[in-house]
């Protein structure tokens, strides 16, 4: 299990995906779990997998430009990406999943459920972006935001705390490069729009259990966009995950990591 | 690449920024810059966007009664006023007879299709004489998030778009073209331009962009750099142009951008130029590593170099001094800027100037007095004995200024124009005149070649 403040250590992987060489980290043992990460926290081991690893096979890539994967220029959309995480899991052997994603990792899951639905077994979305917004609600524009603001906005007044899953022990110019090389793979797919239409029509493919978990405050993503999710997947509405000790956040996979976890194993045992 | 005879040892480009809008300074509030999103409502009025373009249009026109080897149009968004630079030349040809104007900007990232970029630079020539020419930028950073093209895809669009734009010049139509962003299966461009159209790579300092100028035998025109980010981009392009294409470009494939404000002392001109040149760099170019930098529209390795190398662009923590003792603003009495600029000449090989006239937020009258003393007693030390611009030295090239002109050079046409008319086919142009009107029995005559 996870020592206090430290984290562990997981040695990456490294596998050919239709000539790509994917970065992932595993461990744990039953049924397999794919985590699709967030912004933030690539190429790294952080708590909630260690949480998810005392029940499930936790499989974990880093996407095209986030770690150590590199991007390349046939992924240009999300149909592409789904085709990359499916071509992913048949290099690793691996069936059904259940496929579990925060923030733009929530809309790459979406996507992937919606176009193979038979390799997932269970859908948790966390804190998610990806459909439409209510009109009235302003989305904020992540790609201008600092890393300071960013952080800020994602982790709240408490966020220095986390500062050993989150900044690693990369100096300045590192982390500028790192979350300038994390964005440019987020924004290969999803610059303009910064919403799926798609998965309006898709998401009814989704037959598997599923469910959406959002934080107490989300100031990088408005409230609709989990509503909306939810009216697609017809699930129930958004859970919200009560902090510990202070509101949850964006980020609330590294504020709470016990509490979602043990969400993710209580839907894994309503699945077929 | 314009060829330039020995004896002129500078080809000198009138360019303004046009930005002299009232936007607000960096220091109120927590605007992080004036790109993207200063509300057109408080600060775009109309009133102050007609006068803003008159200004803009009138001082570049000029540049034919100055003398500049050419007029050169920025296109800029927000918080400029020139969102074409295309609709601008159109509008300085239309003024000018002999001048020389170039579109530095028409932006891959606004055009749909490459033909359209085509057509609008083949017209421009076509209907000034042959008198344009044409830059291909990426695009500042701001301008991403402006105008929602994808920062991570643009430059391998914007390199597809651009050699499909010379083709389609250049060459004979229809073609096809089947690439990663266009399948167009006719290229075929009317009209075609009346000249080789000069191009432009305007950058600052990627490597993308070299290689592609080197590839393509473009001029390489660095921005916003001081004479040592210019001497070394410059060699940078060089060494690309030596090592993977094999030619040593010369000094007429190089230019620099330079500020440029002359009055009648080194005194004078700091008084009047000053304030102007600071409000520019810490109200206009102002923005952070975020917006300069949207993802993707610089590579991972170019901004790693940067980075890496210690570059901070704080354009607001600029001095004065510093800019004029860096090299990015060359002000001062005409003798000082004529030293000047022989000094940046031989340091950094270049044979073009793009000059910077306008200096942000000088008034009208100061613009007027900088370029007229620059004109009189600056250009005429780089140039051969007479004065005269390449383009009245030279005399026009290409196209016609009268129609006995016209008819002189008449090429003829390919096939008569064809009526079928009760029947029978006639020559539609001559129809009307009975004496002409004599059916041509399906086979059309050649038009009387001259």
């Amino acid at each position: 299990m996870t020592t206090q403040n430290t984290l562990i250590d997981v040695a990456p992987g490294h596998v050919d995906v239709i000539g790509l060489d994917t970065v992932y980290r595993r461990r744990g043992e039953g049924d397999p779990v794919l985590f699709f990460e967030g912004q933030g926290y690539s190429g790294r081991w952080i708590p909630f997998y260690e949480e998810l690893a005392a029940t499930f096979d936790v499989i974990v890539p880093d996407h095209p430009s986030f770690g150590e994967t590199e991007l390349v220029d046939p992924i240009n959309d999300f149909n592409d990406l789904s085709v990359h995480y499916a071509a992913f899991l048949d290099a690793l052997g691996v069936g059904p999943v259940h496929a579990v994603g925060q923030g733009f990792g929530a809309w790459v899951a979406g996507e992937f459920a919606a176009i193979y639905p038979e390799r997932v077994r269970s859908l948790t979305l966390i804190s998610p972006t990806g459909t439409l917004p209510d009109e009235d609600e302003k989305m904020v524009d992540p790609y201008r935001l600092d890393r300071e603001h960013w952080l800020d906005a994602a982790l709240g007044p408490d966020r220095d705390q986390y500062n050993f899953v989150i900044d690693s022990d990369e100096d300045g110019v590192n982390r500028v490069l790192t979350d300038y090389k994390e964005r440019i793979g987020i924004a290969r797919v999803a610059w303009n729009p910064r919403y799926s239409l798609r998965m309006e029509h898709r998401l009814a493919r989704v037959t598997a259990p599923s469910q959406v978990l959002i934080p107490e405050e989300d100031k990088l993503i408005t409230p609709s966009v989990a509503r909306r999710y939810s009216e697609l997947l017809s699930t129930a509405a958004p859970v919200t995950i009560v902090g510990a000790s202070a509101p949850t956040q964006h980020l609330l996979v590294i504020q709470e990591p016990a509490q979602i976890a043990q969400k993710v194993v209580e839907l894994a045992s309503q699945a077929s | 690449m314009t060829d330039i005879k020995p004896d002129r040892k500078l080809l000198f480009h009138l360019f303004m920024n046009g930005n002299d809008g009232f936007m607000p300074h960096m220091d109120e509030g927590q605007r992080t810059s004036n790109y993207i999103d200063l509300p057109n409502e408080e600060f775009s009025h109309p009133i102050l966007a007609q006068d803003q373009m008159r200004r803009y249009v009138d001082n570049l026109a000029l540049g034919e009664l100055l003398g500049f080897d050419s007029s050169v149009i920025m296109e800029q968004r927000v918080p400029a006023i020139l969102p074409s630079s295309t609709v601008l030349s159109s509008w300085v040809l239309a003024r000018t007879k002999g001048l020389r104007v170039g579109a530095l900007g028409p932006s891959s990232t606004t055009y749909a299709s490459p033909i359209k970029m085509a057509e609008e630079i083949a017209m421009l020539d076509v209907m000034s004489g042959g008198r344009f020419f044409v830059a291909y930028p990426m695009g500042i950073g701001p301008a991403f998030y402006q105008t929602g093209a994808n920062p991570t895809t643009a430059r391998r669009r914007h390199h597809e778009f651009t050699r499909l734009v010379s083709r389609a010049l250049n060459e004979p139509g229809p073609f096809e073209h089947r690439g990663e962003f266009f399948n167009l299966p006719y290229v075929n461009l009317w009209p075609k331009p009346l000249h080789k159209i000069e191009t432009w790579m305007p950058a600052s300092g990627s490597r993308e962009s070299q290689v592609e100028a080197a590839r393509a035998r473009h001029t390489y025109i660095t921005f916003l750099s001081g004479t040592k980010g210019v001497v070394r981009y410059l060699e940078q392009f060089r060494r690309i142009a030596e090592d993977e294409f094999g030619y040593t470009p010369p000094p007429s494939q190089l230019g620099g951008t330079v500020q440029v404000y002359v009055a009648e002392s080194d005194k004078q001109a700091r008084k009047e130029f000053e304030a102007g040149l600071l409000w520019f760099y810490q109200c206009v170019l102002r923005a952070n590593f975020e917006e300069s930098f949207p993802p993707g529209a610089t590579t991972w390795q170019s901004i790693q170099g940067l980075l890496q190398s210690g570059f901070v662009f704080k354009p607001e923590d600029l001095t004065y001094d510093a800019m004029v003792n860096e090299g990015m603003a060359i002000v001062g009495s005409p003798e000082t800027v004529t030293r000047k600029l022989e000094d940046f000449r031989e340091e950094t090989g270049v044979g073009q100037v793009l000059v910077v006239a306008d200096g942000g937020g000088s008034p009208e009258w100061m613009v007027r007095k900088s370029t007229e003393l620059f004109a009189r007693e600056v250009m005429p030390h780089f140039r051969p004995e007479g004065g005269r611009p390449i383009w009245d030295d030279e005399g026009r090239q290409s196209g016609f200024n009268t129609l006995s002109e016209a008819g002189a050079r008449w090429p003829g046409v390919p096939r008569d124009m064809i009526a079928k008319i009760d029947g029978k086919l006639y020559n539609a142009h001559n129809y009307h005149v009975d004496d002409l009107r004599v059916p041509v029995d399906g086979k059309p005559p050649a038009f009387p070649k001259q």
